[in-house]
Parts: structure tokens; sequence; C-alpha cells
């Protein structure tokens, strides 16, 4: 019989949940805000720098969608430390 | 250092909506969980920095780049014409209503002449003047266009009296008023005031411009054809010189003497026999069933109503027998589709005919075409198949009938045989030749058409009667019989 730790369970909703914010972070309009501030869009200097601001929020969205993949791998491989610590007893 | 060089308002203002909605989008992304924590307060607070650094940056710009933009081309305007400065608006990231108000101003000025009220050059010089580029222009814009000539509406000089090219300005009246650009009311808007303008004010300059003619042919603001142009102009619109003249916020008598003084330039009244395209449009628009599904009165005795008029406004009208005949046959396969509920693609004049042939039709629909002579067989190959009923009132009532009769046949509403009873004018008909009053080959026609419903509609449920009476109503209504003796 597979023996469980009901923390484990827990952990393991946890890093699922993380991932799906991570995604829906990336699914947002903020992500692809760039894309509308093109010289087609406006131009000059001040127009440039609104452009490089966005594509950095873009990169920022990316970032905080690989911090949440990193914290739900540490979330699953404490699950699994749970889990088999669980086994041994 | 000017901040900005340009923007497109319609762009900048998406990016500025986007923006907006950015924010809300990741405040209502939510975590209780303390390991997203971080992350979700460096996203937010990123974005609500940028909303807070750059909407008010943006709404700014959309200011500052249209209002520099604008007093730019009018500077160049003041300083060497209204002419030189009509390109720079191509190039000008400005949204319609600024283009169309812009291409007013310039054009004012380009009447006013110059600082000492001299001409500018390109009107005494032959060529395209700065009329003939805006309106250029704004053909290329059609909301643009739209907006043009209601602010010009109350001024058409600013229209009529421009151009050397008077096919732009006939190009400029059918895109602006087009049912595809601009609302029924719109519509109104632009052409109650010119038409009254036209027939009231300056009808007599059209044809005795002072202006100067070029070599080339043209001369600036002269738009001799102006005839030629109410006549498609019009097309989509009739209804609202009948029993939709309120949309226009114009009296029914008001409208129907525009159509009628229309109607007495040959040239006007042929462009509107013509313009089948903008008629197929107008009926393609008219919905003759609610959407319950029982059919609609008002919009039945809205187009018999049109047609009505257009009849008696032909029949003073001096058009060649052979183009009104057309006319009456194209309006004739138009109304039949319509009634029948057939979805016919956009055709030219040539094509409706073809169109019909090969639409899909039910059983029903089809019986009924052949009676017409619509869909021509072998069985019955008759070539004034269309025009057999005396008057075009009575044919009109007789398409119209028989049309719903085979859009009730199919739809399993009358039996398939039931067009069989119909005898117009014919031995055993109701008013066969043989009776007293066979004076009025047209009276008797749509005589046996009311004895036709009369029969079939005893024989059927109420609401298969009703359709048919309403259809019978609308377009053979016992006025129209005494009318067509």
């Amino acid at each position: 019989m597979v023996v469980h730790d009901p923390a484990a369970a827990l952990l393991r909703t946890r890093a699922r949940n993380l991932r799906r914010l991570g995604t829906a972070l990336l699914e947002t309009q903020a992500a692809r805000l760039h894309r509308r501030s093109g010289p087609e869009v406006w131009s000059g200097p001040a127009a440039a720098t609104c452009l490089d601001e966005l594509q950095l929020l873009g990169r920022r969205l990316a970032d905080a969608r690989d911090d949440l993949e990193r914290r739900a791998i540490r979330l699953d491989e404490q699950a699994a430390r749970l889990d088999a610590i669980a086994r041994m007893a | 250092m000017t901040a900005f060089f340009g923007a497109d308002p319609t762009l900048l203002g998406a990016l500025r909506a986007a923006l907006v909605r950015s924010v809300g989008d990741l405040r209502r992304l939510h975590s209780d969980d303390p390991e997203a924590a971080d992350a979700m307060q460096t996203v937010r607070r990123g974005i609500e920095l940028l909303e807070l650094r750059w909407l008010p940056k943006i709404d700014h710009a959309l200011r500052l780049d249209t209002a520099a933009a604008v007093r730019q081309v009018e500077a160049v305007a003041a300083a060497s014409g209204p002419l030189a400065a009509a390109p720079l608006l191509s190039s000008l990231r400005i949204d319609d209503q600024q283009l169309a108000a812009l291409c007013v101003r310039l054009l004012l000025l380009w009447h006013a002449g110059d600082e000492r009220g001299n001409r500018w050059p390109d009107e005494v010089e032959p060529g395209p003047n700065a009329a003939d580029a805006l309106f250029a222009l704004l053909i290329d814009r059609p909301r643009a266009a739209s907006t043009f000539l209601g602010l010009t509406a109350e001024q058409p000089g600013i229209l009529f009296r421009s151009a050397v090219d008077e096919t732009l300005v006939h190009r400029l009246l059918l895109v602006g008023t087009s049912p595809r650009h601009a609302t029924t009311a719109e519509a109104g808007r632009i052409l109650v005031p010119i038409l009254d303008w036209l027939q009231y004010d300056e009808r007599a300059y059209l044809h005795g411009w002072h202006g100067t003619t070029w070599p080339g042919g043209g001369r600036d603001g002269s738009t001799p054809h102006v005839g030629t142009m109410l006549g498609d102009v019009i097309a989509p619109w009739l209804l609202q010189f009948g029993n939709r003249a309120d949309d226009w916020g114009w009296s029914r008598e008001e409208a129907d003497d525009s159509l009628r003084w229309i109607a007495r330039d040959d040239v006007s009244m042929a462009a509107l026999v013509g313009a089948i395209g903008q008629w197929q449009q107008m009926l393609a628009a008219t919905r003759f069933t609610t959407p319950d599904g029982s059919l609609d009165f008002d919009a039945l005795l809205d187009v018999s109503t049109t047609l009505a008029q257009l009849a008696s406004a032909m029949r003073e009208a001096d058009i060649k027998a052979a183009e009104v005949r057309r006319f009456w046959l194209d309006c004739s396969l138009l109304l039949a589709s319509a009634i029948a509920g057939l979805a016919l693609p956009m055709v030219g004049v040539t094509g409706l005919a073809a169109a019909i042939g090969t639409a899909a039709m039910g059983a029903g629909t089809r019986a009924a075409f052949d009676h017409l002579g619509i869909v021509r067989t072998a069985e019955h190959a008759d070539d004034a198949a269309q025009a057999r009923f005396g008057t075009f009132t009575a044919n009109t009532a007789v398409v119209a009938v028989v049309s719903m009769v085979g859009r009730l046949i199919d739809e399993g509403r009358l039996p398939p045989d039931c067009l069989d009873r119909l005898q117009l004018g014919k031995p055993g008909s109701a008013t066969s030749p043989d009776d007293d009053d066979d004076d009025c080959p047209a009276g008797e026609v749509l005589a046996d058409l009311h004895h036709f419903v009369g029969e079939v509609g005893a024989d059927t449920d109420p609401a298969t009667r009703s359709a048919l009476a309403a259809v019978l109503l609308a377009f053979a209504h016992p006025t129209s019989i005494t009318d067509a003796c």
C-alpha cells in the first residue's frame, strides 16, 4: 500500500496553485503591453522609454512566473520528503 | 526637447486602455499562499508604477500631439495655401473627427483667400486644387467623409463650390452617406439640408457658375452634373422619402416634394433608375419579418409606398420607356427575392436575374417565381412575363403576393397547388374581360388578386391568412385599384 503524508498532499496542492498563478500572470494583458507601444503608436524619447519600461514589465512577469515555479518545485520536493518519511514510519 | 514626435491617437488610446485593464487584471490575480507574496508584490508594484508614470504622459501626448500637428498644418496653410497643407494631412495621425474638422477649416481658408484676400494660386491656375486633394483624402476615410459632410451640410457650397473634379464630389457624397458608413440619422442630417439648398437656393449656379473653365476640362467649384450624383446617392434612402420621412426629421410632404424635384431632372431620375445596386442594399436591409417570425406590415407598407411614390414621380419624368421598364423589372426581382426571403449576393444591374436563377430556394418559391416568369422554364418562357399586368402598381402587387404565396408553400402553410387558382385577367377569373369594367386591365388584375387571396386564405389558418392579407393590403390597397384606373 502506498503511504502518503496528509501534509504532503497539501504541499502539492499549493505547488499546483503557484504554477497556475504563474501561468495566469503570463496570460494577462500586462505581459503583452509592450506590443501596443511600438513606433507605430507613438514616437520620440518618451515613447521609447515607455516601450523599454513595458518590456521590462514583461520580463518581470516572466521572472515572477519562474520564481513561482521554483517555489512550486521546492514544495513538491518537501512533499516527496514527507511521503518518504511516512513510508519509512 | 519635444517629448513626443508623433502619435496615433487611436492606437495610443488603445495602449492607455490596455494599461488600465492590466492594472485591474493583476490586482484581481490573488493568492493567499505566502510563497506567492513576493512575486505578486513585485509585479503589482511594477504595473502600478507604470500606471502612475505613464497614464498622465499618454493623456498629455494625446492632447499635445494632436494640437501641435493641427497647428503645424494650419500654419502651412496660412503661409502657403491649403493645397500646400493638404499632403500633410495624410501623414498626420489624427482621428476621423479631427480630420473632418481640419478639412472644413482648410476649405474655409481656401474660399477666404490669403491674408490680403487674394485667391490662392491653385484657384487661378489649371489643375487640381486644395478641395480636390482634401476630398480625395476624405474618400479614403469613410467615417471622416460622413463627419465632413455632416459639418458642411448647412453650408453645402463648401462641398459643391470647391473642387475642380466633380467626380470627387460625387464619390465623397456616395461614401459619406452610404448605409455602410453613415447611420440613417447621419445620412438625413447630411442630405436633407443639401437637397433643400440645391432645390431652393442654389440650383441656378449649378449650370451657371462664374468660374473659369480650364482647357483640360473642369473648373474650380463647378458641379454641373449634380443631377447625376443625386440619383444614386439617395437610392439607398428612398424609404426616408416616403413612410419613414420621420427618420430624417422632415415631413412626408417635404420628402415627397424633394423626390419629385429630383425626378423632374431627367439626369437625376435616370441615375436613380440606374442605381439598382443601391436599391438592392435598401431592400436587403429591410426586414419583412419581425424577430418572432410574423410579417412586419409596416415594413411592407414602407416599401410599397416608396414604389408607388416612384411610379408617380416617374410618370412626371421624361425617361426612356426601356429604362423605366428595366428599372421596374429589377425592382420586381428584388422585391420578389426579399419577400420570399432569398439571400442574394449583391449584384450589378445585369446579374440580378441570373443570381435569382441560381439561388437556393424551395419548390414553392420556385413555382411562384416560375409563375411570375422570374425563373423561366420551357413551360413559362414568356419574355414579357414581368410586365404583363397592366401597370407597374399591379405588377408590383402581383409580384409581392405571388412571392409571399411561394414562401408560405415552402413553409407548409399553403398547399403546393394553390397557385393554380390564380387567374389574372383571364376568362373565368373574378374579373374576366367579359365583365362590364374591362376597360381597366390593371384594376382587374388587382381585383383578381384580392379574390385569389380571399379564396386561398379562407382554407388556411388565421396566421397565414393575415400574412397574405398584409402583403395584399400593402401592395394592392383598394385605393390603388382606383388609382390604377
